[in-house]
This record gives structure tokens, C-alpha cells and sequence, in this order.
């Protein structure tokens, strides 16, 4: 009797587990797919029935299929998709396991240029050329020459697409709007000590020094981090890690302007004017101690902005929030921005795709620049409108588009001016982009292109822990204020050690070799 | 053990011991017997192409030995990355295993069930958050301007970097961790203490037992075999000195002392696909492990005649 | 005079668990007005204890979050399921192996033991998975994690200590072992039971990794990975490079949102032990055995 009852609860478990294994789904299994075998001059993929399209993206913390711009996707482009993301973290394993393991998708989009590769190298990707050749007219129009060089191997195939940042303009006629970072300014603290937005490293050291003299408190104050691009713009250097002194492409590091910035920030930390919590800083911390008047300078994005005053105005309501962009040397000298260009996300297709097809001829519809602005941003004076040359957002309708930037196609013509739309979110934040990028003026503006080296193989290899090692590093050597030049030299051993040299050696080559395509 | 039936005999009367074994047998074997295969791939360069599939590229892939084990500790940071797990490990063992058998038994004497009640619902709350969010917390809380220095400058003491401080750091970790598992993990105490034969407490009472006479002779002896399971289980995971802990509370001014295994292979192998030294290191963890498990197990079976088995 | 000495015992240990309770109490306070309170002053670090510009918005907009309802439904059935299945596999294995004279038992606790301390990894599980084709599917969240020979050890050493007159006399009487496992043994650990139960609920409830590596369908993805997505992406927008990818930094989930999300992610789970409590109750095995 018992023995029934027991082997009740046997049949149910093994019943459960053939079931799942039997009757369980693997992902990426498209339905029905059918070219069918007509015989006629119209090519079947073009005008054949569309198949459901397996897609796979990085990851959202949304879900990607519930999103109001995959009707108008879908509506523009016929094409039904299912969306997989990849985890947050081990992506890129996750990636190899998936596509090794025989798992289906038709597109891997928006994934970095380094899984990419990772995955060509291992001979997991597609060969494209023929494909858009024959469906891709759209895309080859809108990808700049130099972005190709990312994704073509040395033996001329091409394995990508790379589509393009959206919020970054690849020439320098039309600048407007790079400027997102900058050093935040507590208004009242600034009218306290008599003092204008500082603008120079000078005006800068003297505004913290007159409010420690004044309060005893550090004015500055950031997360845990050493590199700061609005104050090494008044050293010459800026978000790039690599810098071309008299033609050699020379790493962070090494630039010997790299001693007197590490000094600087030492002597800060060690006057009581930088933030003695800086190595442990979170996110939120550093934003509090802005926000509650400890410290009044801190670096920000302009769309920090409407969270920001909200908690600042909890401290004092009259505090405004007062926009610095990078600092210059000095008043006679421009500083410098370094814009960082990128072939952005890459889009490629795996060996294990069914639909590889039709993946391009939906791809290519949404590079298709009348299918990318009403995707991205939708319609005029409907969902947007245009003042002075500037794309401003019209809400409640623009909510639709909070994530519309995971599902155009390939950046094409104008996608910055676009961008600013949802850039304008809020008027605050318009007033400081649009302040902000008034100066642009005041600066020499570099494009560094390092971003298409992420694939060389020493840059895999070393380039995210020794950017780790030289973050910590540098970290420890403002707390300990120790001899700044001999901090640098043990940093610089690290570095030639764990594979710097290696680095040093693929980016001269990849630099010299591709110079001429970069707008200087 | 002598045995005086023949197998065939002792099957026939206890076969449905064995059918019970069944299920988790075959359920261990299937998810965790099978893929230990992938354990060579701590002495292969692991390809994941180069077979038909993942599976099959385990075997294809080359054969290096011991490659990726001398590698990764032949490193100096290794070894003073291993010295602090081992460190720190034993400080959590020596000082916060004890305090939740305190807590339990402290807890018991109260006679208010209402009371127990409601402490332990409260205690063990910090468990359920992630250590990212604790982290935060104890951030906030010790940094120069924070509320316990605040405190230590208001009577007139110095002010103490507690998370960037090598001498402080460790005691830090200690003191957190303690406050965020002692109340889970007395959950088990106070289940083992509810399976006490209560006769033995009346009796006691009877005898005029005071109430420390009590808990030395019934209750801790009562709890015995339970503690030394928890202490066998605990060395059993003295490798991992807490991952997600000091990932979330470290930062570099105190990596001297607080950087640990899991740490430091996480830093060194960022942006890298190394299936083979994590698969190395995760090896290496495990056989000391298990010979410590093993260790005290038979130290535990000498003192006091208890042990896994 | 008896009555003194338990007093002041009585104060002492009063004074040490209220302490206990508040310190470990209040920063779970701390988190959870953060939930109730307006964006500013959680910013600005001004919530501490109790919600500073009180509103349930927050919350409401997290439970709002379809993402958020349809991950916490994913929770839910691989806790409940998976609880279900692993609290009969742990049961039907501690019991034979509680038994001293079980033939083949050494062996067998070795091979547990062995298991419980070595695992090979992210590829070779993920590997069978792939292999059962049970990738992408929930029942890859149930079976990851189904089985925990810790929480059998736990069991077993339960089932050890219970008395074994009381077996013996259902052997007399002459019950096989099934029924004594079913009937009197089952009914006597109920605290182990409860505690291994909430164990295992937990562990699910908590479980991100699984998520990570069986599925890639976000109808799929457990809780504490949407929460971990939630968190993790607000708290670094900084790739190694130093260059940051815009739109996800301009979308940040704000510090009250954050909180709100763990706060109803944490509240049901806490729920849970309640109602395992009544099982801690003591003297089950009283009067059981006379004689």
C-alpha cells in the first residue's frame, strides 16, 4: 500500500523529467521559414513569405518583445522577431556556449566588437559580403568606410556589421553637442565664495582651497576612480588610452603628462580638498555627499540633472545646479575633448542561423533612413519637433521611445541631431546640454578611434585587466601621496609586465596602418 | 563491519531502502556525476569549437597538464591572495561560528514564545539582502563623515578609516558578516533544539537543576551532533572566504589583506575567456576542501564520537 | 532568592537580544524607507529610518513593471516546484542513509560528500543542460539547485538522533520501511523538515545564477536577476575603457526605485518563515515513547 503510494511519487518525478526533456524547447527553433523552390525570376527571399527571425541582443533590463517599437518595427519591415538577451554578467561565455552548443539564432545584434571577434576567430560567424551584396544596399550606403575595418578580417571577409554610435558625430563640421560631462557646481556655494564656474585648473584649485578655508570640508568629490577626463583635458589628455607623440602611439600611462595629473590630484587629496572617502565611494555616496552640501563640486552628466536637484534642493531650496565643462590649462590655452569614435555596436550573423537571408533584408530595412527615424524617434510634431535646428522631444508621446535606440538599424545621416531629442528629456536638461555645448568653442577636439582595436588580439587579451591594475594603481598613489614620478615608473613595470608591451606593440601597428582613414 | 546475512538476504528484507536511495542517486548522478568530465578542462586549452559541439570538444581540445594550476600560483598575488582566504576564513570560523549556538540557546530561555518569535523574524532579516546593497549600507556608515566617526569625534577619539584602513579592514569584514548571518544561522540551532526530549528537562527540573546546569548538560550535549555536522560543513567551505562580501566591500588601498582567491582570479581574468583556470582553480579549491572535510570529520570522531559518518 | 538570580540573568539577556534585534533590524529599516520615499532626499542621503516625503509611488511603479510581475511569477513556480521536488529527493535519501546497518553506505556518503565539494563548472553544466534540451525552459531553473547534499546531511543527522525505540516497536509491529518513514519519522522532524524547507526556498528565491546560464528568453529570467540587472547596471556605467554607452546611462533606474524593487523582492520570502514556525515548536517526541 505504502509501496503504491511510493511509487506514485517515483512515476511523478521520472514523468517530469521526461517530460522536460523529451517536450522541452530549445531556444531559437524558428517556426516555419520557407523559401519555397519556385522556380521564378523574382528572388523567393524577397518576396516569399517572411519567417519569424531569431534575434539575439545584450542584455536589457527591459524586455525587449514588450516594447512599443516593435509594432512599428514590425509594421515597416514585415518581419515577426523574437528577442533573447544575453546576460548582464559572462556574456561573452555565454555567447560562445550558445552558438558552439548549436543553439539558432538568425542575428547577434548590438553585441560588443570583442565577442565578435572572439566568435570569428573560433570560425563561428557567417562570411557577409555576398549577403549584402545582394540585400544590403541600405546598410553599405550608411557605414563609413573606416567602420568597416573592425569587422573585415585580413583575409578580406567580412564578418560584421558595425552600426554606428548614434549620440557621437564622425566629422568635425558639426560638433554640436559632445560635451555630456562636466564638473557640477553647487550655485549657493558658489555665490557664497564670490567665485564664477571655475574654468581653469587654476580658478579650480583656488575655489576648493577657499572652501576648505572657509567650511574645513574637501570640495571635491567623486566615486571611486582615477581617471577624470574633465580635469585631464587641462593636462592634454582625455577619455582615450592612447596618445600619438611624435608618432608613437603611446598608452596613458607613458604620456609624461601623466606624472604632473597624477601630482595634481595627489596634492588635492592631500590638502583635505578631494574627498578623503574617494577609494570607497559608490555611485550613490559620492552624490550625496554632493547633495547634502558636504562637498559642492563633483563630476556629472547633464542628464544626472533632474535626479540631482530634486536631492540638492532637499539641502537648499534655492541651490541651482551650475554647469563646468572640462577644465583648460589655463586661461591662454584650450583644453582639450577627446571624442572617442566607435563602430559602436556590431551586428553579425552565426553559422548556426537558419534564416541568414532574411536577416539581412530585415537588418537592411532598418538601416533604411525613412525606417530608422520613424523607429528611433517617430514622427514630427507628433512625437518630436524641430527649434532652431534642435530635435526636442513632445511628450506623452515620446514615451514610447524611452527605448527605441535597441531596434534601428545602422546610424545613419543626422542620427546625432536625432539623439538630442531624447537628450531634451526634460527642460533642465536641455538648458545644461545646450549650455554646456555653447563652449565648445573654447576646446581643440581630438577623435581617437581606439575602439577598433578592442579586437586585436593582445588588446582581448590584457587591455580590461590592465586597465583595472592601472585604475587601482593609480588609486592607491593619490591616497599615499607617495613621489608621484616613482608611482608612475612601478605602475609603468606593472604594466610592461602583464602584457603591456604586447599592447603597445599591436597598437603601433594597427595605428600607423589605419592613421590615414581617422579625421585628424 | 562484519556482516552475518549474505547481500542477497539483506536486499530481499531492505530492497525498499534502496528504491528510496533511487530517485537521489540517479537525479545526483545525472546533474552532477556526468558533467564532472569537464573537470580535465583545468588541464586542457580548452576550444570550445574545435570539436561538433561543446561536448565533444573537451576531447579535442589539447592537453596541458598542469599549465594552467602553475601559472595561475606561481604568482606571488596568489599566494597572499590565498594566505588572506585562508586568514580571514579561520577568523570567521573562530569568532562568528559560535555566536549563533549563543544566540539560539540565549534566545531559548526566554519563556515569551511571542517574544522568540518575533526576535527571530527580525534577526534574520539581513540575510535576504544581496551584500551589494549591505555594502552600501556599511559605507555609509563608516566613512569619514559618517555616523560612527561622527560618534568617535564627538567623544574625543580619532577618527578611524575603517575600509581603507589594513588593520581595520579585516575586522570589518568579520564584524558584517557576522551581523548579517547570525540570525540564519541559528535557524538550524533552534530546530535541533526543538527536537530535544523534553522529558530530560523535566527530569532536570525535578533534580533542582539551576538554569546554567541545564543548558551545560542537556541542551549543548543535546545540540552536539548538530554542531559538529555545521563545523564539519563550515571547514568544508573554507575556500571561498566570502566572494560576494568582499567583492562588494573591498577596494584597492586594502587589498593586502583583504583580497582573496575568488578576488583576485575574478580581477586577473576580466575581458579574458579562461574556461581552464577558473575550472584549475575551482579544482584546487575543492581537494583542499575536501581533505579538510575529511580531516575533521576524523578529528571530530576521535573527540567526540560524532561525525558525517 | 531563586527568583533574584533569574532576574538579573533575565535583564542581561534581554538587553543582548533587543540589541540584537534593533542592529540587525534597523539597517533592513534603512532600505526599506528608502522604498517609501521621494527621489531627492534619498539622493541627498536624508532617509535614514523612516521614509522622508513619503509615497507608495514608487513601489506601485515597480509593481506596475510587467517585467517585474511576469520575473516574479517565474520566481514563484521555480520555488514552489522546486521546492516541492527537492524536499522529497532530500527525505527519500537521508532516511536509508540514517540507517547505520545500511550495506553500501560508506561508499555511498563518499560519493555525496565528493559531489557536495566539487563541481565542475559553468561549461560542463551548462553543456547537459543543452544536452537534455532543457535550456531556455523553467524547468532548467527547477532542476538547478533540486538537490543540496548539505541540506541531506542536515536530515540525515536529524534522523539519526530521533530514538529508535519508537522504530523498533512499528518494526514489531511489523511496518516496513516506508511506512515508518512516512509515518513516524516524517511526523517526528518536523523542526528539520521546516528549517531544510525554508532552506531550500530560499536558495531558490535567491538563486541568479541559473539565469545566467540556462536562459536567454527574458520570460524567463528569475527575479534576482532582473533585480541584479536593476542594481548592478545603476551602480556602474562605466565600462573598462572608460567610455559609457549613453542611453543606458540616461536610463538609469533611480536609488528609490532601486530600493522599491528589493523591497517587494525581499517581502514575500520573508513571509515565508512565519509560517514555517510553528513547526520549531518543542516536545514533538514527547510522550511518543512510554515504557
Amino acid at each position: 500500500m505504502k509501496i503504491k503510494k511510493y511509487l506514485c511519487a517515483l512515476l511523478a518525478i521520472s514523468t517530469i523529467f521526461s517530460l522536460s526533456a523529451c517536450s522541452g524547447n530549445s531556444s531559437g527553433s524558428s517556426s516555419s521559414g520557407t523559401s519555397s523552390a519556385d522556380v521564378s525570376s523574382e528572388d523567393p527571399f524577397l518576396t516569399g513569405e517572411k519567417p519569424e527571425l531569431n534575434v539575439l541582443t545584450y542584455y536589457t533590463t527591459f524586455d525587449m518583445s514588450s516594447q512599443p517599437s516593435v509594432a512599428v518595427s514590425e509594421e515597416l519591415t514585415g518581419y515577426k522577431v523574437n528577442w533573447f538577451n544575453l546576460p548582464q554578467e559572462q556574456a561573452t561565455e555565454k555567447l560562445l556556449l550558445e552558438v558552439a552548443g548549436g543553439t539558432s539564432y538568425d542575428l547577434l545584434v548590438r553585441l560588443g566588437l570583442d565577442q565578435i571577434t572572439q566568435l570569428e576567430s573560433k570560425g563561428g560567424l557567417l562570411e557577409l559580403s555576398s549577403y549584402l551584396d545582394k540585400y544590403g544596399d541600405n546598410i553599405m550606403k550608411a557605414v563609413p568606410d573606416i567602420n568597416w575595418t573592425a569587422t573585415t578580417g585580413t583575409d578580406g571577409k567580412v564578418f560584421g556589421i558595425p552600426i554606428g554610435t548614434y549620440d557621437t558625430p564622425n566629422s568635425k563640421d558639426n560638433l554640436y553637442g559632445i560635451i555630456k560631462y562636466g564638473l557640477a557646481y553647487r550655485s549657493d556655494v558658489l555665490a557664497d565664495l564670490g567665485i564664477d564656474v571655475p574654468e581653469t585648473l587654476d580658478d579650480f584649485y583656488n575655489a576648493l582651497v577657499a572652501y576648505k578655508n572657509k567650511t574645513g570640508k574637501a570640495g571635491f568629490t567623486t566615486s571611486s576612480g582615477a581617471f577624470y577626463s574633465q580635469i585631464l583635458s587641462a593636462f592634454g589628455m582625455g577619455d582615450s588610452g592612447w596618445y600619438d607623440i611624435d608618432g608613437v602611439y603611446t598608452p596613458r600611462i607613458k604620456v609624461p603628462a601623466m606624472v604632473d595629473y597624477l601630482a595634481f590630484m595627489q596634492k588635492l587629496y592631500k590638502e583635505g580638498l578631494y574627498d578623503e572617502d574617494m577609494p570607497v565611494n559608490t555611485g550613490s555616496t559620492f552624490k550625496e555627499k554632493f547633495s547634502n552640501a558636504t562637498a559642492f563640486c563633483a563630476p556629472l552628466a547633464f542628464f544626472d540633472i533632474p535626479s540631482m536637484i530634486e536631492a540638492v534642493k532637499t539641502s537648499n531650496p534655492d541651490c541651482e545646479m551650475a554647469f563646468g565643462t572640462p577644465l583648460a590649462p589655463d586661461d591662454s590655452t584650450n583644453g582639450v575633448l577627446y571624442v572617442s569614435q566607435g563602430c559602436g555596436a556590431i551586428a553579425a550573423i552565426p553559422k548556426t542561423a537558419k534564416n541568414p537571408e532574411h536577416a539581412i533584408i530585415w537588418f537592411n530595412k532598418l538601416s533604411e533612413t525613412d525606417t530608422f527615424k520613424a523607429i528611433y524617434i517617430g514622427e514630427e510634431n507628433v512625437t518630436y519637433e524641430i527649434k532652431d535646428n534642435k530635435y526636442y522631444p513632445i511628450f506623452p508621446a515620446f514615451n514610447d521611445f524611452q527605448n527605441s535606440d535597441k531596434f534601428p538599424g545602422v546610424a545613419c545621416d543626422g542620427v546625432v541631431d536625432m539623439w538630442q531629442a531624447r537628450a531634451r528629456k526634460t527642460d533642465e536638461m536641455a538648458i545644461a546640454y545646450d549650455d554646456m555645448n555653447s563652449r565648445i568653442d573654447n576646446y581643440d577636439v581630438e577623435f581617437f578611434y581606439t575602439s577598433f582595436a578592442s579586437s586585436l588580439e593582445a588588446n582581448m587579451e590584457y587591455s580590461a585587466a590592465l586597465a583595472t591594475m592601472m585604475n587601482d594603481a593609480l588609486i592607491t598613489a593619490i591616497v599615499d601621496g607617495s613621489d608621484a614620478q616613482a608611482a608612475i615608473n612601478n605602475i609603468i613595470a606593472k604594466w610592461d609586465a602583464e602584457g603591456g608591451k604586447e599592447m603597445e606593440a599591436e597598437m603601433q601597428t594597427w595605428y600607423d596602418a589605419n592613421k590615414s582613414m581617422f579625421v585628424q | 563491519m562484519n556482516h552475518k546475512e549474505p547481500f542477497k538476504k539483506y536486499f530481499q528484507k531492505n530492497y525498499d531502502l534502496y528504491l528510496l536511495l533511487l530517485p537521489g542517486l540517479a537525479f545526483v548522478f545525472i546533474f552532477n556525476i556526468l558533467p564532472m568530465y569537464g573537470i580535465l578542462l583545468a588541464f586542457k586549452d580548452y576550444d570550445m569549437f574545435a570539436g561538433s559541439s561543446p561536448l565533444s570538444a573537451i576531447g579535442a581540445s589539447d592537453w596541458v597538464g598542469f599549465k594552467y594550476f602553475i601559472r595561475v600560483m606561481a604568482r606571488e598575488e596568489f599566494r597572499a591572495a590565498f594566505g588572506n582566504t585562508m586568514i580571514i576564513s579561520l577568523y570567521k570560523i573562530v569568532f562568528l561560528f559560535p555566536l549563533p549556538i549563543l544566540f539560539a540557546i540565549l534566545l531559548n530561555e526566554v519563556k515569551s514564545t511571542r517574544f522568540q518569535k518575533s526576535l527571530q523574524l527580525v534577526v534574520y532579516m539581513p540575510h535576504f539582502l544581496s551584500w551589494a546593497v549591505v555594502a552600501g549600507i556599511f559605507v555609509s556608515l563608516l566613512s569619514t563623515t559618517g555616523v560612527v566617526n561622527s560618534a568617535l569625534a564627538a567623544m574625543g577619539l580619532d577618527k578611524v578609516k575603517f575600509l581603507m584602513d589594513s588593520n581595520v579592514f579585516r575586522k570589518v569584514i568579520i564584524f558584517s558578516d557576522g551581523w548579517k548571518e547570525i540570525g540564519w544561522s541559528s535557524i538550524i540551532y533552534f530546530a535541533a533544539i526543538a527536537g530535544l526530549d523534553q522529558e530530560c528537562y523535566e527530569a532536570a527540573l525535578v533534580d533542582g537543576a539551576s538554569r546554567f546546569q541545564k543548558i551545560w548538560y542537556i541542551t549543548i550535549p543535546g545540540l552536539m551532533p548538530t554542531i559538529v555536522l555545521m563545523l564539519i560543513l563550515r571547514v568544508g567551505g573554507i575556500m571561498d572566504a566570502g566572494f560576494s562580501q568582499i567583492f562588494a566591500m573591498y577596494n584597492p588601498t586594502v587589498y593586502d589583506v583583504a583580497d582573496i582567491i575568488g578576488t583576485y582570479i575574478y580581477r586577473t581574468s576580466l575581458g579574458k575567456l579562461d574556461f581552464s583556470t577558473g575550472t584549475a582553480v575551482g579544482l584546487f579549491n575543492s581537494v583542499i576542501a575536501l581533505m579538510l572535510v575529511l580531516g575533521s570529520n576524523a578529528f571530530a570522531k576521535k573527540a567526540t564520537g560524532k561525525s558525517i559518518w | 532568592m531563586k527568583k533574584k538570580k533569574i532576574s538579573v540573568f533575565m535583564i542581561i539577556n534581554f538587553t543582548i537580544l533587543i540589541t540584537l534585534g534593533l542592529v540587525t533590524l534597523l539597517p533592513v529599516l534603512h532600505v526599506f524607507s528608502k522604498a517609501l520615499s521621494g527621489e531627492g532626499p534619498v539622493i541627498a542621503g536624508k532617509v535614514i529610518f523612516w521614509p522622508v516625503q513619503f509615497q507608495l509611488g514608487t513601489v506601485l511603479y515597480v509593481l506596475s513593471q510587467p517585467e517585474f510581475k511576469n520575473s516574479f511569477g517565474v520566481s514563484v513556480f521555480v520555488t514552489i516546484v522546486g521546492t516541492l521536488i527537492a524536499m522529497l529527493l532530500t527525505v527519500t535519501t537521508a532516511y536509508p542513509l540514517s540507517k547505520p546497518t545500511l550495506r553500501g553506505r560508506k561508499p555511498i556518503l563518499y560519493i555525496f560528500v565528493f559531489v557536495m565539494l566539487f563541481s565542475a563548472g559553468m561549461v560542463p553544466n551548462y553543456i547537459l543542460y543543452r544536452s537534455l534540451n532543457l535550456t531556455n525552459t523553467i524547468w532548467a531553473l527547477v532542476f538547478s539547485g533540486a538537490f543540496s547534499v548539505y541540506n541531506m546531511f542536515l536530515v540525515k543527522n536529524f534522523f539519526e538522533a530521533l530514538p529508535e525505540t519508537i522504530e523498533e516497536a512499528a518494526r514489531i509491529d511489523g511496518a516496513s520501511n516506508m511506512t515508518i518513514l512516512f509515518r513516524i519519522v516524517l511526523p517526528m522532524s518536523m523542526p528539520v523538515l521546516a528549517t531544510v524547507c525554508l532552506f531550500y526556498g530560499v536558495s531558490y528565491w535567491n538563486n541568479y545564477f541559473s539565469g545566467v546560464l540556462y536562459i536567454t528568453k527574458a520570460s524567463l529570467k528569475p527575479l534576482q536577476q532582473y533585480l541584479y540587472d536593476l542594481i548592478k547596471n545603476a551602480l556602474s556605467t562605466v565600462d573598462a575603457e572608460g567610455v559609457v554607452d549613453i542611453d543606458t546611462a540616461m536610463n538609469l533606474t533611480g536609488e528609490a526605485v532601486r530600493s522599491a524593487t528589493i523591497l517587494v523582492s525581499t517581502v514575500p520570502i520573508l513571509i515565508l518563515y512565519p509560517f514555517l514556525q510553528r513547526y520549531f515548536v518543542k516536545g514533538i517526541t514527547v510522550g511518543s515513547v512510554k515504557g
